[in-house]
């Protein structure tokens, strides 16, 4: 009769089959260890010592056996199979890869693919003995298949961080048996092992970790020299600059390997802003310098957020383009207001508004107050007066738009040779500039503005030319606020409405009105005359704000607000209404963004890549509170740089997005991930009545750090391998021969215990051992 | 010189009063000068005297006809930010309402110039003013101001104060707020500005006569500009200019 297969045993060891408990096993060993003390003790002033050592062994021999009793040892016979161990595979998948060392051959991922087709059959026999996994890494590590390295090498990746990716491949392997690795790479390694590499080799924390992944790490080297290519390795530019004041930021133009007359060549080093060209410095390629330092200094004019970008023209043989430009984002903010105030005679007002204009830290105020006109009488010396010429062309032209904003207070032009500047006053308000004209008897059209340049972007219609009494009314008046001007930010002196209108109808009252014919279409009127009437019968405007191009410009026909101030009723709010009505036209004057109606956020100033891109359009009415139902219109475009084929000044339109604000007065949407570039959201709304709109900027990086240095080297791999007790393979060798753990895991099929407790012999020990010590203590007198 | 300066005013008595433009008089500077029981107005023609020179030599408008006001009045305290207190005797003591009155128009921007008729260091007028004054700010203390502050360059460069007389060479005054609330003088500034209605001064200006009246109608002027313009004159725009002329006061030669 046939029967089972006989099964045969690999490996054998000693177990314990004893059920006690660790502190059961102690207890008894030192009960044992007690024992034969106590025996020891007995026995150690006999003379005899043959008898002492013959009883003491016996004693021991008792003992010994009664713990194998007790333990229950026995044989255990397995049989095993050792587990294969894994073998990790990482190819480096990063952008770099994708370079070519010159134009027309195969990439480094190519490389790599033929170079793992080739060695299919070295990967096979590794694969008999252990289990190969493979991956790619990158910024991450990520699982992948031989197949698909094959059929589609990776070559995406932002970055190439080699330490992360074998920390990850360690943590991944937690447990279970990793023979070693193989690092298919160009070397281009931007983590902190590239940055931990000098030429004395890995920092100390670096091999530690390395030594510490218990591992052999075989390098592949994928690289090849001869790369020629110009670069924008680095731009050193802080996130925000000041306005109007000097920035200075600097690149490093990196020239790696030769070109066909590249020595001697000149190259222009371009910083655009919203690719319009700002600046440029010219760097000469010189044998053997590779990186060159460039530096722009430049004034930014305007507050706002823009994308800038450095770039140098893209020489014949270089096998990278995409690295000749770098743009990054400068957020250009206000450190002060700079005011311009001109003031055609000192006057109560003029001296209230310079005191609260002085008094603010956060304004930096240039003023100009006509002390004497040409009608004025002294036969004095100009030495003995502390007057100075009325710069006019250097305020009114080289200057001016060095300013926020100007005031002009109570001033006539006429006398001071200012005619000629009107023009550029329209211009500079109408780019962005602020303009505020305060009324008196020199000012509106009894200061001549009728008819100007000037007068274009006043948010009031001038009257024409007459006799005084037709363009100024002396008689006091009590400022009455429109609709309008109850929710509007600059005339808030309380944030409640009710409050609000009540503090406006205890304010002193006005001296005198400049009179006007009108309030100009699209202009916004805060505050009117109780009794007059304009020329269309509705009530004449005293207090306009209106928008000019890109700025905004006030027109308060009265030079008494200084009244506001200082007689005003007593008590702790005293003089304070006057300060903050300035305050709030100034801001509002130089569009401080806490005053705007939209706003637009993006989740992250700037994104990698694939990354989807998550806007947020908040609508805010005119009390400041978030506004439900707002209707938006979105529009992003791509704000074209120097490597865009298309290059026009309009941007491409990349999405537009219509929606209504939600109960939080938010409208929030989410792009699909955009192509590397900047791109500017803007966002219409018609609100209050009015038009507004708003815009952002955001930048989408393009390979980044894995083209600053796109070099292949060999260094890093081979110090990797070496401090791992790995191979260093050049390109195409053979994979042959890598020194591997063997497997360390073992899983039990069967087994079989053999008792050797339970063996006759061993009772028979016992047995014979105490019953011969027994014989013995009494045969030579032992108690 | 001073034949020049004749001229100049015998001219200006024939130019027509200069052109009141202003929104209304309310606009117009106004020096109110206080009010109380005792002598309040020693130089009866000072005041529109003093106006009259600012309106001509400056393009500041001044309101001519003199105006009064009494501290117990809040509502012409709140008008008139610019306020003279003369005397030439102890003043009377102001009661705690008209003093705190007094002391909310200065914080709150308005100016007041004290001058001594009786320019007596230590006499009753002096002594009087400066027990006032330490009622209005007790401790913003009256003190000497520099010949360097802004007051003595406002429109005209002057080195030292004077009026009728010169008995003092310096301006006291109290600061707060980081402006000159009020300006003390003891030389009696209201005795060279006055001029009756027939072109006569009215008072001798010793020791210098005509040209000391001449300085003490450009220190008027000057406190004038100051009240209305502040520090404007340490704008840095201003400062390379004064310290030129400055430089040639001191060396005429250069």
């Amino acid at each position: 009769m046939s029967g089972a297969p006989a099964m045969t045993y690999d490996e054998w060891r000693v177990v314990s089959l004893a059920p006690w408990s660790l502190a059961g096993q102690v207890a008894a060993l030192l009960c044992g260890c007690i024992i034969i003390f106590f025996a020891w003790r007995a026995l150690r002033h006999d003379e005899r010592w043959s008898r002492r050592w013959i009883l003491l062994a016996l004693r021991l021999g008792a003992v010994a056996a009664a713990l194998v009793l007790f333990f229950e040892p026995a044989v255990r016979l397995q049989n095993v199979t050792r587990l294969p161990n894994h073998v990790a595979v990482l190819v480096d998948g990063s952008e770099s890869m994708r370079l070519s060392e010159k134009p027309g051959e195969p990439s480094r991922a190519a490389r790599t693919a033929a170079w793992l087709r080739a060695q299919k059959d070295a990967l096979a026999r590794l694969g008999r003995e252990h289990v190969v996994d493979y991956y790619t890494f990158g910024s991450e590590l990520s699982p992948t298949t031989l197949d698909s390295l094959l059929a589609n090498p990776p070559a995406r990746a932002e970055a190439t961080r080699l330490r992360e990716a074998l920390a990850n491949l360690r943590a991944r392997y937690e447990g279970r048996d990793l023979a070693g690795v193989v690092v298919f790479s160009d070397g281009v390694d931007n983590g902190r092992l590239g940055g931990a590499l000098t030429d004395k080799g890995l920092d100390v924390e670096s091999t530690d970790f390395l030594r510490s992944l218990d591992t052999p790490i075989h390098a592949a080297w994928v690289g090849r020299p001869g790369l020629t290519d110009v670069a924008i390795a680095r731009v050193l530019a802080d996130d925000f600059a000041f306005v109007r004041t000097s920035v200075t930021i600097e690149a490093v133009v990196r020239v790696v390997g030769r070109g066909k007359n590249w020595d001697g060549k000149t190259l222009p080093v371009t910083l655009r802003r919203d690719g319009v060209p700002i600046k440029v410095v010219e760097v000469t390629v010189e044998p053997g310098v590779t990186d060159y330092k460039v530096a722009f200094q430049f004034t930014p004019e305007r507050v706002g957020k823009y994308l800038y970008e450095i770039s140098t023209p893209v020489l014949d043989g270089e096998a990278i383009v995409e690295n000749n430009a770098r743009a990054f984002l400068l957020k250009v903010i206000r450190d002060k207001i700079r005011v311009l105030q001109v003031t055609g005679r000192p006057s109560w007002d003029v001296r209230f508004l310079r005191g609260q204009l002085k008094h603010d830290p956060n304004v930096d105020l240039i003023a100009f107050f006509i002390l004497r006109t040409p009608n004025s009488i002294d036969m004095v010396s100009t030495e003995d007066l502390s007057l100075i010429p009325f710069p006019t062309e250097e305020l009114f032209q080289e200057q001016l738009r060095s300013f926020d904003l100007v005031f002009l207070q109570n001033f006539n032009y006429g006398p001071y040779g200012i005619g000629a500047y009107l023009g550029e006053i329209r211009r500079y308000v109408e780019d962005g500039g602020g303009l505020a004209m305060i009324g008196g008897d020199l000012s509106f059209t009894s200061g001549g503005w009728a008819g100007t340049p000037v007068a274009d972007i006043l948010p009031v219609e001038l009257l024409p030319e007459g006799p005084p009494e037709k363009l100024i009314d002396p008689a006091p008046f009590r400022l009455q606020l429109t609709a309008e001007g109850r929710a509007h930010p600059l005339t808030a002196l309380k944030l409640d409405v009710a409050q609000n209108r009540a503090r406006w109808a205890e304010l002193p009252e006005l001296d005198g009105v400049n009179l006007v014919a009108r309030a100009k279409p699209g202009a916004t009127v805060l505050g009117v005359h109780p009794t007059k009437k304009d020329l269309d019968g509705k009530p004449m405007p005293v207090l306009t704000v209106g928008e000019a191009g890109k700025g905004r410009v006030l027109a308060l026909g009265s030079d008494d607000s200084w009244r506001w101030g200082f007689a005003d009723k007593a008590g702790d709010e005293r003089g304070r209404a006057y300060q903050r009505f300035w305050d709030a036209a100034i801001r509002w004057l130089i569009k401080d963004p806490s005053l705007n109606f939209l706003r637009i956020e993006t989740d992250q100033p700037e994104y990698a890549r694939g990354q989807k891109v998550q806007v947020t359009v908040r609508a805010l009415g005119t009390d400041y509170q978030p506004l439900a139902g707002a209707k938006l219109d979105v529009t992003v475009a791509r704000i074209p740089t120097v490597l865009d084929v298309a290059t026009t000044a309009r941007p491409e339109p990349f999405a537009a997005q219509h929606g209504v604000t939600d109960e939080d007065g938010e409208l929030v949407f989410e792009l699909p991930p955009p192509k590397e570039g900047g791109y500017r959201i803007t966002a219409r709304a018609t609100l209050a009545g009015r038009p507004v709109e708003e815009d952002e900027v955001f930048l989408v990086r393009g390979a980044g750090r894995e083209l600053e240095e796109p070099e292949a080297r060999d260094d890093l791999l081979r110090a990797v391998a070496s401090l791992t007790h790995g191979s260093f393979r050049g390109p195409g060798e053979s994979l042959d021969g890598l020194e591997l753990w063997p497997p360390r895991v073992v899983r039990v099929n069967q087994h079989r215990d053999v008792e050797l407790w339970s063996r006759w012999w061993m009772l028979a020990v016992a047995a014979g051992c105490l019953a011969l010590n027994w014989a013995l203590r009494r045969r030579w007198g032992y108690a | 010189m001073l034949r020049a300066i004749r001229i100049a005013c015998a001219l200006a008595c024939l130019v027509p009063a200069v052109s009141a433009r202003a929104m209304g008089d309310k606009d117009k500077l106004a020096l109110a000068q206080i009010q109380y029981a005792g002598n309040w107005n020693p130089r009866p023609t000072a005041t529109r005297r003093i106006a009259w020179e600012i309106a001509k030599r400056t393009s500041i408008d001044t309101q001519l006809d003199p105006v009064d006001v009494r501290l117990s009045d809040e509502a012409a305290l709140k008008r008139n930010p610019f306020l003279y207190l003369a005397g030439d005797a102890a003043l009377p003591t102001f009661d705690d309402a008209d003093v705190a009155r007094l002391r909310r128009a200065l914080q709150t921007g308005g100016f007041l110039v004290i001058d001594g008729a009786d320019p007596r260091p230590g006499g009753d007028f002096d002594r009087s003013v400066r027990a006032l004054v330490a009622r209005l700010f007790p401790r913003e203390p009256l003190h000497k101001i520099s010949p360097d502050h802004v007051v003595y360059k406002s429109f005209y460069l002057l080195k030292t104060p004077v009026g009728r007389v010169a008995a003092v060479p310096y301006l006291e005054g109290v600061t707060h707020d980081g402006r000159l609330v009020i300006v003390y003088s003891q030389n009696d500034m209201g005795g060279a500005w006055a001029r009756d209605n027939f072109g006569q001064w009215e008072h001798e200006v010793l020791p210098g006569g005509d040209s000391q009246r001449e300085m003490a109608f450009r220190l008027g002027i000057n406190l004038a500009m100051y009240a209305l313009c502040l520090d404007y004159k340490t704008d840095q725009v201003h400062v390379p200019f004064i310290l030129r002329r400055r430089q040639w006061q001191s060396d005429p030669r250069r």
